[in-house]
């Protein structure tokens, strides 16, 4: 009863609120944001990494730094935070290899396919779509990621780029006008 | 307001009323405006089924890393130098020691006494950290207390996506076995006939290595069909309780990105399973969904509807 009633007092607290337990090492404060936050961030760094072993590798180390590094959290929004982590570990983590080599390979000949028909054309539409991401200007694509894989609000977004939200907004929607631009004979193709 | 304004709010649901009747009549007169919004919301609707939606998270490697650091949280609070704690704990914990000693003397006596006696056995399923990949020091560095290495030793993906370290070896022959997965049914467990001269198991062989690498490139179209693939084979050769965890993961992956033939396809085949095991009433209400999936699709809907009669 007494724990029912402590996990409901933490899931009303704030990101924000609930750091300030974690920085005082209580463990149901950090399992509490780390559920509100660990599919978005695993998502995030498959996306940004593009290999999940990789991925898994990022995800890990970002779950631990937010712990260690727990004092170098001095206060504005938690997401903001936490993603500026989650980016600066990924990006490390696709430098060194070179993942998008990986990312924008074709399938094989030779690769096993489906017997049947699953391969319609939406399948053909979003794997050019991740491909058109990776061709992205790594501006526009960070900031495109953070939305769509981060689920991040646009003044989150700004925070954690260092930038202004007019600025935030401007660069995500210029990112899908490129993808538009990478997309359109699938698109044509598609309506026809 | 400019048009690039209206598309944008548009495409994020944002729209004041006014600013709805500005684009709805630019909408109407502006073919170009007209075929942006066409297209800008083609991609808005393969960007958010590519949110994690679209993502199959593996649970068990996200828990196992949950359960590290808090009880990394937990050491660091009651254990660690200089950590909290009243006169009475720190007593307490000063003679830990003398119980682990007994206990490790204990196991290790009837551990010896075990290997003697019994053949090597199979290695435990217990879920546990993922090893780093041994690519990136500089991660490893800073992930040490995450995940402990072994020898380096490349992981391989597996069907659950569960994360693996070394894991304590019941007996000396396991403990020099490299982690790799020595048997390409081990990801299956129980599934049957392992023979490469079948060619049931040399296709699953060849799916589960496709598998593999599609997740490795994160293409999760095809990460979903070959699921569904690998859910039709597991059933065939005879693995029924593993070809509905492999359809269904199918099906799921499939809504998430929108892939409604995929999801119509998958889930008619979790009917034939639900079949298969007696259960009518559920086999029954797949094949009802997967003809309404393919409706929608507008693809052909026989097969299902023969099944359903």
């Amino acid at each position: 009863m007494a724990q029912k009633v402590k996990n409901t007092i933490y899931s009303d607290q704030s990101d924000e609120e609930l750091f300030l337990l974690v920085q005082k090492q209580d463990e149901e404060a950090y399992r509490t944001l780390y559920r509100r936050y660990s599919k978005r961030l695993y998502a995030y760094c498959l996306r940004v990494v593009g290999r999940r072993d990789i991925a898994e590798d990022a995800f890990q180390t970002v779950a631990m730094i937010i712990y260690e590094k727990r004092d170098s959290f001095t206060g504005g929004k938690f997401a903001s935070w936490l993603f500026t982590i989650a980016r600066h570990t990924c990006i490390k983590a696709s430098q060194r290899q070179q993942h998008t080599n990986v990312m924008t390979t074709v399938l094989e000949d030779n690769e096993v396919l489906p017997a049947d028909d699953g391969q319609s054309a939406d399948v053909f539409m979003s794997e050019a779509l991740q491909k058109a991401i990776v061709k992205l200007q790594p501006d526009f694509r960070e900031a495109l990621e953070l939305r769509y894989m981060g689920e991040l609000s646009y003044e989150e977004i700004a925070s954690a780029l260092g930038i202004s939200l007019s600025l935030a907004k401007v660069r995500v929607f210029r990112a899908k006008q490129m993808l538009q631009e990478y997309m359109k004979p699938y698109i044509e193709e598609n309506q026809e | 307001m400019t048009n690039e304004e209206l598309l944008a709010k548009y495409l994020e649901n944002s729209l004041s009323e006014s600013e709805q009747a500005e684009f709805n009549k630019l909408s109407n007169t502006s073919p170009e405006f007209a075929r942006d919004v066409r297209e800008l919301s083609k991609i808005e609707g393969f960007l958010q089924a590519g949110t994690i939606a679209g993502s199959v998270v593996p649970e068990d490697f996200i828990a196992s890393v949950e359960n590290h650091v808090t009880e990394k949280i937990h050491h660091d609070k009651y254990h660690a130098p200089g950590a909290g704690g009243n006169a009475f704990t720190k007593v307490l914990s000063a003679f830990w020691i003398v119980p682990v000693l007994l206990m490790l003397g204990v196991g290790g006596f009837f551990l010896l006494r075990n290997t003697d006696h019994q053949p090597a056995q199979s290695q435990t399923n217990a879920p546990v950290l993922k090893e780093n990949t041994g690519t990136d020091n500089s991660l490893k560095d800073q992930a040490t207390q995450v995940a402990p290495q072994d020898n380096g030793s490349q992981t391989e993906a597996t069907h659950q996506q569960a994360p693996k370290e070394n894991i304590a070896a019941n007996t000396p022959d396991e403990a020099t076995q490299p982690e790799t997965i020595r048997n390409p049914n081990e990801l299956l467990g129980t599934t049957k006939n392992t023979s490469p001269a079948n060619p049931e198991a040399a296709a699953f062989d060849r799916t589960r290595e496709a598998l593999n690498t599609a997740r490795a490139e994160g293409n999760k179209p095809r990460e979903a069909a070959l699921l569904k693939q690998m859910g039709m084979l597991t059933a065939k050769m005879g693995n029924i309780a593993e070809a509905r965890i492999y359809l269904n993961d199918a099906m799921n992956l499939a809504r998430g990105l929108h892939l409604t033939t995929l999801e119509a396809e998958s889930t008619g085949e979790l009917g034939l399973i639900f079949k298969k095991e007696g259960n009518q009433t559920a086999a029954a209400e797949s094949f009802k969904k997967a003809i309404e999936l393919l409706k929608t699709a507008g693809k052909p809907t026989e097969r299902w509807e023969k099944e359903l009669q």
